[in-house]
């Protein structure tokens, strides 16, 4: 019986655990949460369990997981929770840390389905508490049914915004502003349009669009911002733009998108063909050898794509022949073009003013990767050993993307031509105890 | 919140719902910062909420540099904010 791992229980993982099971294979999933469903379906089992009200507030994008998630659950997997993988061979072997400790395994074949997380968008005073990512804060109302202190204030474009606004009415709360910057497309005054869409597409009823139309039209917008900062001691307090003329605005959460970027870091390391994509602004991860590649992270598809995607992937790695999801993932593909190309990525990490922090973890701001770069040219390799970014906990994940725009703004480099930083395992924060601990 | 988990942060006792993660609870119950940056000391409270930034590290029983954001609330946790960096 071939034996698969999947790394991954979103969308795309847990389709393919389901298909791979149907074709009699021995499947192991391992995710990092406590709960299967990615990022889309954070919590989903336990939200629709014990949170009633949270649950009918979320919607349709929410519930259509439900089905998915059952038939994870039921299809003979054995899924491991709260497991990190730190590495990953080209030849198939896996390094796991969690809390049956730290494990090794292998697998005749191997399906990534990392997902996406949401495209860093620096601006000074992002690290303060109480700013957060849309997504971030989705994620908070699934897990905890909880809408962050208020006045809320969403900085960024993208539909995701506009959901999270529809669903944070429906638990009684509001968003007090949209602060849209200046090259970035919030689509609010064409909205109509992407309504129409997105109805066309089975993504929205046109009931759903009205609503959310009607509900835009209760918070405050700025378009065109410029300038854009977040002012706190101990959490952030105030965010000041400039829009033709200043503007200084108390706020009680700060929340920050610019659309969704797919998680690169253990493709990467596991040595996968990592190509960058223009029309998404973003790299994307490969197949390779017996390493398959699933979801968002082979591009930015969305969760039906990605469902689609991780059934092909099952066959594909199974060597079983591909079915109909072809032909039902391109017709996704063509959905995502038009998506990509309504909202197109603020990119503020290029414009972002020197004294804003780039690398959360060492601390690294634009200027200073500004300095490097015309010192050292674009290399991102060599960019990192002189000023340590993407050397500390997060590896990377959250300004690897950041400092590829700022150089190749600074250097007039092609965004295509400056790689991602190397990178090694552990690819996930380790301690020496832990890696000690392994069992062979 | 009849089926409350019990956990403690700082020594002061909570609870927890169902499904939540270590991050998720102390949002709602308002307990930031989550730590002082050991670089700048800088405030620092969860950001991504998917075990992304790196920034919710807090030290859950004992065990330092935990992730708050993939950790579920069990009962009888303890979690301490490592407030000087």
């Amino acid at each position: 019986m071939a034996k698969l791992v999947i790394i991954g229980a979103g969308p795309a993982g847990m389709s393919a655990a389901i298909e791979a099971r149907r074709h009699g294979a021995e499947v192991q999933v391992y995710d990092n949460r406590p709960e299967p469903g990615g990022n889309i379906y954070a919590a989903l089992g336990s939200c629709r369990a014990h949170r009633q009200d949270v649950w009918s507030a979320l919607g349709s994008s929410y519930e259509d997981g439900g089905p998915l998630l059952d038939a994870f659950l039921s299809c003979g997997a054995v899924f491991r929770p709260r497991t990190s993988l730190w590495h990953l061979d080209n030849d198939g072997i896996l390094a796991l840390k969690g809390p049956e400790g730290t494990r090794t395994d292998t697998a005749d074949a191997i399906i990534l389905a990392t997902g996406a997380q949401e495209r860093p968008m620096p601006v000074p005073g992002c690290t303060l508490p109480r700013v957060m990512g849309v997504g971030a804060a989705q994620i908070l109302l699934k897990t905890s049914g909880v809408v962050p202190n208020g006045p809320i204030f969403i900085v960024g474009s993208g539909p995701l915004p506009l959901l999270y606004a529809w669903q944070v009415a429906r638990m009684g709360g509001r968003i007090a502003g949209f602060v849209v910057p200046n090259g970035a497309n919030l689509r609010l005054s064409a909205f109509v349009d992407i309504q129409g869409i997105l109805a066309g597409w089975g993504y929205l009823t046109k009931g759903l669009a009205y609503q959310v139309d009607l509900l835009r039209r209760r918070s405050l917008i700025y378009r065109n911002a410029r300038d854009i900062e977040i002012i706190g001691e101990i959490h952030a307090e105030y965010l000041r733009f400039t829009t033709g003329k200043q503007h200084k605005i108390k706020v009680g959460t700060v929340l920050l998108h610019d659309g969704v970027i797919p998680s690169i870091h253990p493709a990467a390391a596991a040595g996968l063909p990592i190509p960058y994509t223009p029309a998404q602004d973003a790299w994307r991860a490969e197949s390779a050898g017996n390493i398959h590649v699933a979801g968002d992270l082979a591009g930015i598809i969305g969760a039906k794509g990605a469902a689609l995607s991780g059934q092909i992937a099952a066959q594909t790695a199974l060597g079983q022949t591909n079915s109909n999801a072809s032909a039902k993932l391109n017709k996704e593909r063509a959905f995502r073009r038009l998506m990509d190309a309504a909202y197109p990525p603020a990119q503020l990490a290029a414009i972002a003013p020197n004294t804003t922090e780039i690398c959360r973890c060492e601390m690294v701001n634009a200027g200073a990767i500004r300095q490097a770069a015309t010192e050292l040219g674009p290399d991102p390799n060599r960019i990192k050993s002189t000023l340590r970014i993407g050397m500390g906990p997060c590896q990377g994940r959250m300004c690897a993307k950041s400092l590829q725009s700022i150089v190749a703004r600074e250097t007039g480099t092609s965004p295509d031509d400056i790689g991602l930083h190397r990178l090694r395992s552990p690819i996930t924060t380790i301690t020496l105890g832990e890696l000690a601990g392994l069992k062979e | 919140m009849a089926e409350g988990i019990q956990f403690d942060v700082d020594g002061n006792a909570f609870l927890a719902q169902p499904g939540e993660t270590v991050a998720s609870a102390m949002l709602r119950l308002q307990l930031v910062p989550f730590r002082f940056h050991p670089v700048d000391t800088s405030p620092r409270g969860p950001f991504c909420m998917m075990g992304v930034c790196h920034e919710c590290l807090i030290e859950v029983d004992g065990k330092p540099g935990q992730q708050a954001c993939l950790l579920p609330v069990v009962p009888g946790m303890s979690v301490r904010r490592p407030l000087n960096g």
